[in-house]
């Protein structure tokens, strides 16, 4: 096997850390999770869905991809989680249709976090 | 609060809780009644009231998903279960929730399972598989799926196409 030089290395990480960021679920850099457990959906989580969808496709943010998970109680629902390599895990709560528009413009469109929406997660009940 | 297709979702979410594979939804609509009845493979272990405040094998803080099926449809409910088929059926008031379909069934057919719909409404069959719309790269999950899920869901209504 012939040896590596230190540019034949440097090249591999340069490489492979670009591929590392681009890895994600399915492909998709950001990954949106909107809770629609009973108390997400009482609060109004479908509404918030599917705002998030609609901007989703309306502003074509092909780099993102949404699912859902079930109840994020005791947290203020309807609770969204997003999960990008650039600003990690931020969560949200009471998120709304005017908040779920934010998050789309603000957060996934131009990766800047809402803080005044921003939530600790507590412990989900199990 | 919820409406009458968050029932469908719960009825749903209930299914995807007790470990269903394959799940049918069919939803009728007429005379200002929705009736509804989702039929699962998952496990069923409740004993007693299914339907009851809290009842569930999903530990504390669940369980409140029937109980509000109850208490929206006002007692028409019912649970049953043979050879392997839990079957849940509930009738509601058609309080508007189904007038955009693609709205509505959006929360249950982004979920990655088994899973068909079928809608009686306006005097018109539609049916909608998650299989169709991944056969057709129409899962509302990301940016072109939305549109064509939209799209889809538009021509079905309209009886542009059949599912």
């Amino acid at each position: 096997m012939a040896k590596l030089s230190l540019s034949d290395l440097r090249e591999i990480r340069s490489r492979e850390e670009k591929n590392l960021k681009k890895r994600d679920i399915h492909g998709r850099e950001i990954h949106v999770v909107v809770a629609m457990g009973t108390s997400g959906i009482n609060a109004g989580a479908k509404l918030t869905l599917n705002t998030i969808a609609d901007d989703v496709e309306k502003l074509g943010l092909d780099n993102v991809i949404i699912t859902q998970t079930g109840s994020a109680a005791p947290n203020p629902e309807p609770v969204v989680e997003v999960y990008s390599s650039k600003t990690g895990l931020v969560v949200y709560g009471s998120v709304d249709k005017d908040a779920a528009h934010r998050i789309v413009s603000e957060h996934l469109k131009e990766g800047r976090i809402l803080e005044d929406l921003r939530i600790e997660m507590q412990d989900k009940e199990q | 609060m919820h409406d009458t297709a968050d029932l469908v979702i719960e009825a749903v979410m209930n299914s995807i809780e007790a470990g269903a594979g394959n799940i049918l939804v069919t939803i009728h609509i007429d005379e200002g009644m929705v009736n509804t009845r989702v039929e699962d493979d998952g496990l069923y272990t409740l004993i007693g009231d299914p339907f009851g405040e809290g009842v569930t094998t999903k530990g504390e803080g669940r369980g409140h998903g029937l109980s509000i099926i109850k208490e929206r449809s006002e007692g028409r409910c019912r649970l049953t279960r043979g050879d392997g088929i839990t079957v849940l059926e509930f009738t509601a008031r058609d309080d508007g929730s189904f007038n955009s379909l693609s709205e509505a069934l959006l929360p249950v057919l982004s979920i990655e399972r088994d899973m068909t719909i079928t809608i009686w409404k306006d005097g018109r069959e539609i049916e909608v598989s998650r299989s169709l719309l991944e056969e057709r790269g129409a899962v509302p999950d990301r940016a072109e799926g939305i549109r064509r899920y939209r799209r889809l869901l538009e021509s079905l209504e309209k009886g542009d196409i059949y599912g």
